[in-house]
């Protein structure tokens, strides 16, 4: 019996375990990382940027989105994906996370929802990143939050020139959920997403729009604004 | 070989002792299908008794004064009784009546303009608004973590003391889901199990033929939005339905609340503003405002005599269901009138 677990069993056990570890590090783990900027510049929290378009500066204080029905294609096939996850922009360890456990070629297209679809909205209870504790719910109307831009800009005529866009809404007409498709080309197997923050505030007039915080006609143009944020690799 | 069928005893015994409970919940036939799907999230017994001790303790509110009882009495159906419009923290006046609380898992929609859309979410909607709680779920949760005896409660009821919001919010609903309302006389009447009275009877009938198109048998509701005509209150200006849709035909449009157990939430409609139901026989047959959005039903007056509403009333007494009122199951919490565990039942 000791001969046979010292012999056979052990080196078996072993070597799948070698060959498991190298196959999940080296050859099949991607990493994906959501990178904050303004314009060309890294976003920081509380930065003033200058906003060369408007003649004015803006600073971010917030910016937190989900992402859901998360997909990872290698030509046209899907080979991995998860259901969602919550990026704070300002908390680095929820901005990356790996790809792994798929066995097919390179990824080519990273797929994925801005927000939470209507199935989720109207299933109760949320666990982890979807715990109703992390501020990202509507408790007097139920819903998720899709997305939080919260900052300051002497643009908006509010007390400390404040201004909130909460994007939300699952159901027609005020659906704010939004898909983003970004062709991946990575040579060593990361990839970084780009939020360019600037892009959502090209075509938005922040002296009559300072807040928006319920499902509506406003919430569905950020949504569609806010699409633009998103490129890979810069 | 002894010590390791021993070993192993004791370990199947420990693994018995933290199975929680599996709750048998008689869900009445007689009710139709729940909307609630039980079967994906069952009620255990622990999760039900913690979600009652949290539906009577006031630790939901910012100051540690309002608890969910404040405004939801058991004794009268979970109705805010007494008060047209129902108050919250330090006295605030709110802008609606409480609605009496029952046969929730048949429900879709919650509050009088279906703003919630599920009942495990539906108590952020007070905990949250400044003139009910106004306190947060984050806070709520942080709270519990630090207060004796809510993490052993946890522990017993999820198998660890890990405090999140989705198990204060679970917990909740499975106490509410109990709140089930179906031993009515008029309950034991369509089993064939009693009778109705001659006036009861003639009430029946006014009722079917007046009334249930939107208080749907057997739920005494189709839990859809309607305008029953009730004149704008120009103070509360509160257009129900509208304000979570933002489209003009739901302007005036409130859920249709149930009649079970009517004779213990007065007083009647979203603001509260009929004291008895006298006031609301009169209503239905000469009160109907006539806008737009106004029911169908209502476009002609209904026609009661005075005998009528009397018969009418009759019926609707019948509905009520004095074991759901004074189940000590759903009142306040105490050693006395805890749920008894399986193991404890003679």
């Amino acid at each position: 019996m000791r001969t046979l677990t010292r012999n056979v069993i052990l080196p078996v056990v072993l070597f799948s375990l070698m060959l498991l570890n190298t196959s999940f590090v080296d050859l099949f783990r991607d990493k994906v990382e959501f990178k904050g900027y303004f314009g060309k510049e890294i976003l920081f929290e509380g930065k003033n940027y200058f906003c060369t378009e408007r003649g004015d500066s803006i600073s971010i204080d917030m910016c937190r989105f989900y992402i859901s029905d998360v997909e990872f294609y290698s030509g046209e096939m899907p080979v991995a994906g998860f259901d969602y996850k919550l990026i704070d922009l300002f908390d680095t360890s929820s901005c990356s996370f790996y790809i792994s456990g798929y066995s097919h070629g390179p990824i080519t297209e990273i797929r994925f929802k801005l927000g939470i679809d209507s199935i989720t909205n109207v299933a109760g209870v949320g666990k982890g990143d979807l715990d109703q504790t992390k501020g990202m719910y509507w408790t007097w109307q139920s819903g998720y939050i899709n997305m939080k831009i919260e900052g300051k800009s002497k643009l908006c005529r509010t007390n400390r020139g404040t201004f909130q866009y909460h994007i939300g809404g699952y159901s027609a007409p005020t659906n704010s959920l939004r898909e983003i498709v970004l062709k991946a080309e990575s040579d060593n197997g990361n990839f970084q997403i780009n939020v360019d923050v600037e892009k959502f505030f090209a075509q938005l007039d922040m002296e009559h729009t300072t807040h928006v915080m319920s499902p509506s006609a406003k919430s569905q143009e950020l949504a569609d604004q806010s699409v633009k944020m998103f490129s890979i690799n810069k | 070989m002894k010590k390791r069928l021993l070993v192993i005893g004791l370990l199947s015994l420990l693994l018995f002792a933290f199975r929680s409970a599996d709750m048998f919940l008689d869900i009445p036939e007689s009710l139709g299908k729940p909307v609630y799907d039980f079967k994906k999230k069952p009620l255990t017994i622990e999760k039900v008794e913690l979600g009652r001790k949290l539906f009577y303790d006031p630790i939901l509110s910012k100051n540690n004064q309002v608890s969910c009882a404040n405004c939801h009495s058991s004794y009268n159906a979970f109705a805010h009784i007494d008060h047209q419009l129902s108050h919250g923290i330090n006295d605030i006046i709110g802008t609606r009546n409480a609605p009496a609380l029952m046969n929730l898992a048949w429900q879709s929609s919650f509050m009088w303009d279906g703003a919630v859309n599920h009942i495990e979410v539906q108590p952020l909607a007070p905990i949250s608004n400044p003139i009910e709680m106004d306190e947060t779920i984050e806070h709520v949760v942080e709270k519990l973590q630090h207060t004796s005896p809510y993490p052993q409660l946890f522990f017993v009821a999820f198998g660890d003391s890990v405090i999140t919001g989705e198990r204060v919010l679970l917990a909740m609903a499975q106490f509410q889901l109990t709140l089930i309302s179906a031993n009515s006389k008029y309950d034991s009447v369509i089993a064939g199990t009693s009778i109705f009275t001659v006036q009861e009877e003639k009430g029946y009938k006014l009722f079917q033929q007046n009334c249930s198109s939107c208080h749907k048998e057997p739920l005494m509701s189709n839990y859809e939005f309607r305008n029953n005509g009730l004149a704008v209150d120009t103070m509360l200006n509160d257009f129900g339905r509208m304000g979570i849709t933002h489209n003009t035909k739901d302007s005036l449009l409130f859920k249709v609340p149930t009649l079970r157990n009517i004779e213990y939430t007065y007083p009647y409609m979203h603001d509260g503003r009929f004291k008895s139901l006298n006031q609301v026989m009169n209503h239905y047959t000469s009160g109907v405002v006539h806008s737009r959005t106004l029911s169908a039903e209502l476009n002609k007056p209904i026609q009661l005599s005075s005998n009528d509403k009397i018969d009418l009333i009759a019926f609707l007494l019948t509905l009520s269901d004095r074991t759901f009122v004074f189940n000590k199951n759903f009142a306040y919490p105490s050693p006395n009138n805890s749920l008894p565990r399986p193991k404890d039942k003679p």
